[in-house]
């Protein structure tokens, strides 16, 4: 009897308030049901353990996933989670890298300055990445959680990007890829790491770049090649550039494949960047003037 | 002073013509591959 009545206490205080007691007494029948008249404990463990574990037979009674997200959402959210993950990630990587660009005090000292460049990354970056995709992650997981719980139709089977019931008309949205015409992933994270270069190297190219000296056991940028002012008086084209860099970027990520358009917008955006860099560059006082009397 | 002048100009000129070298093979390189059965 005592182990009739814990069973009873495990399913019910997983239930509503409301909805125990009633649940309480349709279990008891149902467990003096399969019961025979004179029963011993071995028979009632043998009813129990047919009914199963509590936690499973409450589920069922409140009609409520034991899963966070289940298989109908599942694969829509690994596939958000996979698009919005790395494109979070990138975008903390770049706001930490300009947000540091400004407070970097750009050592003079070349071994001080790579100490404190690996120092910002380990600190700043990495942490930022790391952070900014838990809090993506965090805030996905709760809506899909939310949906899970509150879509009402009794379809187990996955739901396709569109959010609807796949059909086989689904197939003709999507475009057959070929190896030749894939943009690999590699592609992709390669190219966002050159705006990365370029934009720590071109705002701090006046304490980066140039001739290196040792003085006093101290290897020390004694001229630098170029005019840090100059290059700073560029910064809204060059950042115009740079945005459509990223974009372009970002939608090389989306299509995964070339397509004319692609090809057609990778044009102007070579052509842009090669207009700004002709601008920057023809600048007279751009070089510095002591570097080629060297 | 000519001297300099012209070590100036002549590495501002290698830099453009190396990026526009560059920028054409990216754009022919696009092409090619959008052009790709």
């Amino acid at each position: 009897m005592n182990l009739i009545d814990i069973y009873i206490q495990e399913v019910t205080r997983r239930l509503p308030k409301k909805s125990r007691d009633d649940i309480a007494l349709e279990l008891r029948s149902t467990i003096e049901d399969m019961l025979p008249e004179n029963y011993a404990e071995k028979e009632v463990k043998e009813v129990l353990k047919n009914l199963g574990n509590p936690a499973s037979l409450a589920s069922e009674y409140s009609d409520r996933p034991m899963y966070l997200i289940g298989p109908r959402y599942f694969d829509t959210y690994m596939t958000l989670l996979k698009i919005v993950l790395p494109i979070v990630a990138i975008l903390a990587f770049f706001v930490i890298i300009m947000e540091n660009i400004n407070t970097y005090s750009g050592e003079e000292d070349i071994v001080n300055g790579i100490i404190n460049v690996i120092i910002l990354i380990l600190g700043h970056v990495i942490w930022g990445m790391i952070s900014a995709a838990m809090e993506t992650f965090f805030w996905i997981t709760l809506v899909f959680a939310i949906l899970e719980r509150k879509d009402s139709s009794r379809s187990k089977s996955p739901l396709t990007p569109s959010w609807t019931e796949w059909t086989p008309d689904d197939l003709k949205s999507i475009p057959l890829i070929t190896k030749e015409k894939k943009i690999s992933t590699g592609d992709i994270f390669g190219s966002l790491l050159w705006i990365a270069i370029f934009i720590s190297v071109y705002f701090n190219a006046g304490h980066l770049l140039g001739v290196y000296e040792k003085v006093q056991g101290k290897i020390e940028l004694i001229t630098p090649t170029f005019n840090q002012e100059v290059l700073h008086s560029y910064w809204l084209i060059v950042i115009v550039a740079l945005i459509i860099e990223i974009a372009f970027v970002f939608y090389k990520l989306i299509l995964r494949q070339w397509t004319s358009k692609l090809a057609i917008m990778n044009t102007v955006r070579n052509i842009v960047s090669t207009l700004v860099f002709i601008i920057v560059i023809s600048n007279d006082q751009l070089i510095n003037e002591n570097i080629i009397s060297i | 002073m000519q001297l300099q002048f012209e070590l100036k100009y002549s590495f501002i000129i290698i830099l453009i013509v190396l990026w526009l070298l560059l920028s054409i093979i990216d754009i022919v390189q696009g092409f090619r591959k959008a052009n790709m059965k």
